[in-house]
Parts: structure tokens; sequence; C-alpha cells
């Protein structure tokens, strides 16, 4: 059972609903410890007395204020949470409004909201329900660990989400920060035509089981082949800036390419049985066609495919359209079984050969 | 005492620590580096 992260009361109008936040992301990566080079010892942090030199609790430390000259104010936590006093219990919400007028630049982390008692469970499903009804997300402050966050809270299914949200002085103006071109750029005709053409022939729904970073996928090759004592293979370079001469050819090119994956697929004839189990096809045309589609891993038609040689999204995709469980946290290897398991479960049984009358 | 453990609420003691690339770690080795689980934030830029 997860723990919250803070609990306290969700507050508005004259109703307060016990509540406690959730972290509801995690984060993948691949976790490395700190070790000097050339040699297996670990480093640590550690907090030491500069004075003294010697380590210092965590229960022991306490806030300072640089005032200068080595003096400081000192602060203890219970001293921080006395300037708001219930500050730091509530989180209030303060108006409702339609969360697609913030900038998603402004999004920082997301939380679920849980009732934090039984009783909690009815207003807390009657305001999930009044803002699904209304399309609106709550905004609300609240203090936590020091600091004051501001959130939009949204109804998602069953649950309320909070989204911690940078406040508007956080936010960097791109015109200060960076030397971005002039506005008003002279496209010689057709371009914008073309690069519109090729966001259209790349489009398609949202789905986040479409991605996968395979970047952390090639680390962790590289970290089995090094333990194992294999060669260690470097990817291919990225592709070259495109020449500013040459736009017009490569949109061209790129229209031409996005069309052709997406060709074979959109006009193959459905298959007559092609029901339920493994017959859902290779998704809709779009982006990410080209990965998700006809790739050494082979199409959904039945085909014998290399499976081998077959990138781990191709592998994913195949393992979804044969509703393989557990798809997505999968290694290659493990999605290559599945696969050969999932295909020859639902193969059908050899026919037997005719005797020649 | 501290009080996040004495609410059993889901924290971390170690220190967030934000460089100026945007890189963000806890000394804490594992720990998910979300600045509201953390009363301990500092600067690597400035402040290590």
């Amino acid at each position: 059972m997860a723990r919250a992260i803070w609990t306290g009361v969700l507050s508005f109008g004259l109703v307060s609903i016990p509540v406690g936040l959730y972290t509801a992301v995690t984060e993948h990566d691949v976790r490395f410890h700190q070790l000097q080079a050339g040699t297996g010892d670990r480093v640590r942090y550690q907090r030491v007395n500069e004075r003294t030199g010697e380590p210092v609790e965590y229960s022991d430390i306490v806030k300072g204020y640089d005032l200068g000259d080595g003096q400081y104010v000192a602060l203890t936590q219970e001293e921080l949470e006395q300037v708001a006093p219930g500050r730091s219990r509530s989180l209030d919400i303060h108006a409702f409004v339609d969360l697609a007028q913030v900038d998603p630049v402004y999004f920082q982390r997301s939380y679920y909201l849980a009732p934090g008692t039984p009783e909690a469970a009815k207003p807390y499903a009657l305001l999930r329900e009044a803002m699904a009804r209304t399309g609106r997300a709550a905004v609300a402050t609240f203090v936590m660990r020091g600091r004051e966050y501001l959130a939009v809270i949204r109804p998602r299914e069953d649950v309320l989400v909070a989204e911690t949200l940078y406040f508007a002085d956080e936010v960097r103006d791109p015109r200060e920060e960076l030397d971005l071109p002039d506005v008003e750029q002279d496209f010689r005709p057709g371009e914008v035509e073309m690069a519109t053409q090729l966001v259209e022939a790349m489009s398609g729904p949202w789905r986040a089981e479409d991605y996968r970073d395979s970047y952390t996928d090639r680390v962790r090759e590289l970290i089995e082949a090094k333990s194992a004592g294999r060669e260690v293979v470097g990817q291919a370079e990225a592709p070259a800036p495109t020449n500013v001469v040459d736009l017009m050819s490569a949109l061209q090119a790129s229209v031409d390419a996005a069309r052709s994956r997406r060709q074979p697929q959109d006009a193959a004839p459905e298959e007559p049985a092609a029901t339920g189990r493994g017959a859902r096809r290779g998704g809709s045309a779009g982006r990410g066609g080209a990965a998700r589609r006809g790739g050494a891993a082979g199409g959904l038609s039945g085909e014998p495919a290399d499976l081998s040689t077959a990138s781990r999204q191709e592998l994913v995709r195949l393992a979804r359209e044969l509703d393989v469980p557990g798809r997505s946290k999968m290694s290659r290897e493990q999605l290559r079984a599945a696969i050969a398991s999932a295909r020859s479960a639902s193969a059908p049984p050899p026919r037997r050969r005719r005797r020649a009358s | 005492m501290c009080l996040d453990c004495a609410r059993g609420q889901d924290h971390c003691h170690g220190t967030l620590l934000r460089w100026a690339d945007g890189w963000v770690e806890c000394t804490e080795p594992g720990c998910l580096p979300d600045r509201a689980r953390h009363g301990w934030v500092g600067d690597a830029a400035t402040e290590f």
C-alpha cells in the first residue's frame, strides 16, 4: 500500500474532505551508484559539521538563513509550520477553471488524491462527479515541507489527480532567455503547405504506450554486454541537420516516406477470420506508423517474422496485438518468448495431408 | 523528531541537488528526485 507524501483536508466552500496525496509517477532510469574511477569504491554524500568534521544526524539539522559575516538565523521545522498555522494541513480550492486554459509549461508533477477516511469517500466522489460533469479543474494551494504549492485538481476516471504547477514567476520568458529567429519569415511558395502535409501525414491518436525510452533500453543492453564481456556496438549517428536550401526536397521526401509507410496496411484487405484474440490490426494511421508498422517483426497477417531483429517497439506492438499480458514491462528477450508462445497458442492445429488417391 | 516521520508520510531525508543544467539528484541513492518528498533542496551550482 502506498504511503501518502502529504495528508490534510481538501477545502472548497464550507466542505472539508480528508485526503492524502500520493505519487502518481515513477521514473525508469537505470540507477547508478557513484564510484571513484579506477576503483570499485562507492562514493557517498554525508552531512558533516564543518568545524568538527563529525557526521550530523538528520534530526539534529535545522535551517539557517545567512545574515552574512558568519551570522545565521536558525529555524526549526516547527517554527516554519507556525508561520502559517493550518496551511500545511489544508488544500484550499480557490476557483474552478477550464484545464485547457492552463499552458502545459506550468505543469510540474502528478499526484493522486485519495480520500483520507472512509467517511470522506462520498464527498470525494461528489466533488469528482461535479468536476467531471462541468469539465472543470480546481485551482488549489497548499503548503508542504516548507514550500507553498499551486496545483490544479482534475478528475481522471475514478480518482482525482493533482498536478502541481509552477508559479508564474518561475516560468522563464523565452524572449529573454533565447536568441529566437524573427516570427516573420519569408517562406518560399509551397513550403508551408508541404510542411503542413507532413504534419498531417504523421498525425494520429495519442497513445502513451506507443512510446518507449529506447535510450534506457540501450543503456541496459550496454550494461549486460559489458558485464558479459561482449563487444559494445555503437548506435547509428543522428541525422545531419537539413540544409535550408534543400528544405523543400527534404519535406517532399518526408511526406512521401510517411505516406508510403502507411500505404501497405491501409490498403490491405481485412482478413475474414480476423476476430477476437490477436485480431486487432496495427493501430490507426499516423505518427509512430513507421515504428509501429511493417518492421522486421512483420505485420499481423501471420506471415513468418524474424523476431530476432525486431526492435523492442515492434515487439511491443506485436505483443499488444496478441494481447500478451505485462508486455509493457518486458525486456526484448521476454517479449520474443511471449510472442512466440502466444503465436503458437493461437495457431490453428496443423492440417493433415490428404493422401493422394 | 522529524514531523514527516511523526505523521507517517512518505518523504526523504536526503538533500535534493539541483544542478545548473536542470539535472536533479538526491543524495540518497535510489531516491525518486521529487521536490515534494524532500525537506532539503540545494542548488549545486551555488551551494556545493
